[in-house]
């Protein structure tokens, strides 16, 4: 009887601790926070939530190529062969040293690591990736072109790139691609160096190219304008191939969805994980870097203060008053197609010193970083966020290791490119 | 001996879990916290719903005070707010003058740019201040971030109950960083069809200081009291308010849908 009560006493002080111990909250969630940190990590449980947001940024989501509305030729295999041509043909350009791939160097995942860009001159912006370019709606870090072969045929007129003329486009593609252009375009129109001076462009800033171009029969201006044009369709129509395939990080989100923890621990290390849960959680990086292309092309002053440029405030008027736009002859489109055009935001001071938010693919394959260069490396670049604060982030309190861990789980976004070779 | 094990089983485990309290906050378990400007140990983890303190390092904005707006020790001013103006302007900044109706939220030093939100017709900014977007709404009850289910309902009453507006989205699952339209369906109080309504469209994302990327527009009257709103895109997922201001039959009124875009 005595035993039993000493017992039972026992009993429910051990019982009473349990209780009190599971009154606390959060007590059981700190032993996994702690099982997380500690010696033998293991994979994080993602919420069912967290693997919904890690599926809408691994590539299986990335819907089929979106159509363009303003390039009919866009999925067109004979304008991707085409366009493939021209793009590494060095002929398109005043010195016969520049081509696409000058900048776009498929070896260095089609950029050139510089800080700023080099063709003919220096350019005032680093070179852009071209990396899942299809999917987005403005081109050029300030977003003045709205289409692809739009921004395609912008170097090669640009006077520190190409140094070219439309013109002179004009009768290298009757000279060189006569039989492939017809193919897909029609007739070529017959045009002369009398018709068409090889120097005649309005778009280099160059006064005698415009008075030459000017002196131009108008019909003749716009069958170079309509040859021009074509050059930049199918350009786009090879570049739109160029496309991200699976990475660590995208073969890690499918073992997770998948519940295979075993494969999930060997594609990325606790550092990259760890990474990854602050790029999604505490450091919000997806409220810009959002889908399997990591960006919402969209413009942003993430308060970097390039005195020397406005950015986005300054590509507006130039994409509305560009002759090569969706809602201009010689695109494809019908107005009311060109949504991106017609509701275009032009509030100036809004996006002034803004640029477009780049593709995270391959981003650590790239070096330097933003849209002059100004950051060297990675670990610069997430300093400079944790330095910088603007309405759209606050950093200030993260530390050196959760940087790093960030900056692992980046390099996990590095993975082969697909394009037509 | 038993007692004494159930004791120690009892302390240990008591012990233990006020230790781990300190974890689950730095962990980020859902801790609310309700911070002003200026208190001490303000530490807002993540999952806290705190308003005024950004961050764990004892940033805070700084209300009223004007010149010399100070918060506590540990606290580094970052704006401060003019009496009734509800104007935040960055410390120090040259140029920057907050005026009485002024809903100027940020000047930037050099730049000269500032955002505005709220005070309605009384937006203005400084000399050299260049207003980004006004609002609607502001800083009453409407941009407070909703709190119920009930405030992010796709029918709405408009601020002086003049209409009720009611909205469909094409495609129904609002995606993000994309162009869709809605449809408005504007009523008066007492339920009749408003045939010749003016409505202008503004959405915004109040905690960031930024609308939407693009400017929607009213481009059909379908003629039944039903309007079609093309253009509109949500750049980021989050918290966004669509603010639509109703001109019918000599009345003015606007109204304010809550969203959440995932």
């Amino acid at each position: 009887m005595r035993r039993n009560n000493r017992v039972s006493s026992v009993w429910r002080c051990v019982i009473a601790a349990i209780l009190i111990a599971l009154s606390m909250p959060g007590l059981f969630p700190a032993w996994e926070a702690a099982a997380e940190t500690g010696d033998h990590q293991e994979i994080p449980l993602w919420t069912e939530e967290e693997k919904k947001e890690l599926s809408a940024l691994s590539l299986s989501s990335l819907p089929p190529l979106p159509k363009d509305p303003s390039n009919k030729y866009a999925d067109d295999p004979k304008a991707i062969a085409l366009g493939k041509k021209i793009f590494f043909d060095k002929r398109f350009s005043a010195n016969g040293k520049v081509s696409c791939a000058t900048c776009h160097d498929p070896e260095t995942t089609f950029t050139d690591k510089l800080p700023l860009a080099k063709g003919m001159g220096t350019t005032t912006r680093r070179t852009m990736p071209l990396i899942g370019t299809a999917y987005f709606a403005w081109f050029f870090w300030d977003g003045r072109k709205d289409s692809l072969w739009s921004q395609a045929i912008g170097p090669i007129e640009s006077s520190v790139e190409h140094g070219f003329t439309r013109s002179m486009c004009a009768h290298l593609i009757t000279d060189l691609y006569k039989k492939e252009y017809e193919e897909l375009f029609g007739r070529l129109p017959k045009l002369d160096h009398k018709s068409c001076p090889p120097k005649a462009s309005p778009g280099t800033g160059n006064p005698a190219a415009l008075r030459a171009w000017k002196a131009m029969k108008p019909e003749d201006r716009v069958a170079v304008n309509r040859i021009y044009a074509n050059i930049g369709k199918a350009i786009a129509a090879f570049v739109r191939q160029i496309l991200p395939a699976p990475a660590p990080f995208d073969r890690y989100v499918d073992a997770v969805v998948q519940n295979d923890e075993e494969k999930a621990r060997e594609l990325m290390g606790n550092d990259a994980v760890d990474g990854l849960k602050l790029f999604i959680g505490k450091a919000k990086c997806t409220n810009c870097h959002i889908g399997p292309l990591f960006t919402n092309s969209s413009f942003h002053d993430i308060g970097l203060n390039n005195p020397k440029d406005n950015g986005r405030a300054d590509g507006i008027d130039k994409v509305l008053s560009d002759e090569f736009n969706c809602v201009g002859k010689y695109s494809d489109a019908r107005p009311e197609e060109c949504l991106e055009l017609r509701f275009i935001d032009t509030n100036k001071a809004k996006y002034r010193g803004a640029f477009k938010t780049p593709t995270l693919r391959n981003v650590a394959e790239r070096p330097p970083y933003m849209h002059a260069g100004q950051l060297k490396t990675l670990s610069e670049v997430l300093s400079f966020y944790r330095r910088n604060a603007s309405d759209e982030f606050e950093h200030r309190d993260f530390s050196d290791q959760e940087l790093a861990k960030i900056e692992a789980f980046l390099k996990t976004l590095s993975g082969p490119l697909n394009y037509p070779k | 001996m038993f007692k004494k094990f159930g004791i120690l089983i009892l302390a240990v485990l008591f012990v233990g879990s006020m230790a781990w309290v300190p974890v689950i906050d730095s962990v980020g378990a859902a801790v609310k916290c309700d911070c002003k400007a200026g208190e001490k140990g303000c530490t807002c983890g993540k999952g806290c719903a705190c308003e005024h303190c950004k961050t764990g390092k004892g940033e805070c904005k700084c209300h009223a005070g004007g010149k010399g707006c100070a918060c506590g020790k540990d606290c580094k001013c970052e704006h401060c707010m003019t009496g009734k103006g509800e104007c935040h302007c960055k410390a120090g900044e040259k140029g920057c003058t907050c005026g009485k109706g002024c809903g100027c939220e940020h000047c930037r030093t050099g730049k000269g740019e500032c955002k505005c939100h709220a005070g309605g017709k009384g937006c203005q900014c400084g000399k050299d201040c260049k207003c980004a977007h006004c609002m609607a709404g502001g800083t009453d009850a409407s941009v407070q971030k909703p709190t119920s289910d009930a405030e992010y309902a796709k029918t709405m009453k408009s601020k002086g109950g003049d209409f009720t507006v009611a909205y469909t989205s094409d495609p129904d699952a609002i995606p993000v960083n994309k162009i869709i339209s809605w449809k408005l369906k504007v009523e008066t109080a007492d339920g009749q069809a408003v045939k010749d309504a003016e409505i202008a469209v503004n959405g915004d994302m109040p905690e960031h200081g930024h609308g939407l990327p693009t400017q929607p527009q009213v481009t059909k009257n379908f003629g039944d009291g039903t309007y079609l709103v093309e253009g509109i895109k949500f750049s980021m997922p989050g918290w966004w308010t669509m603010t639509f201001a109703v001109k019918a039959a000599g009345k003015s009124d606007t109204v304010t849908f809550n969203l959440q875009v995932k």
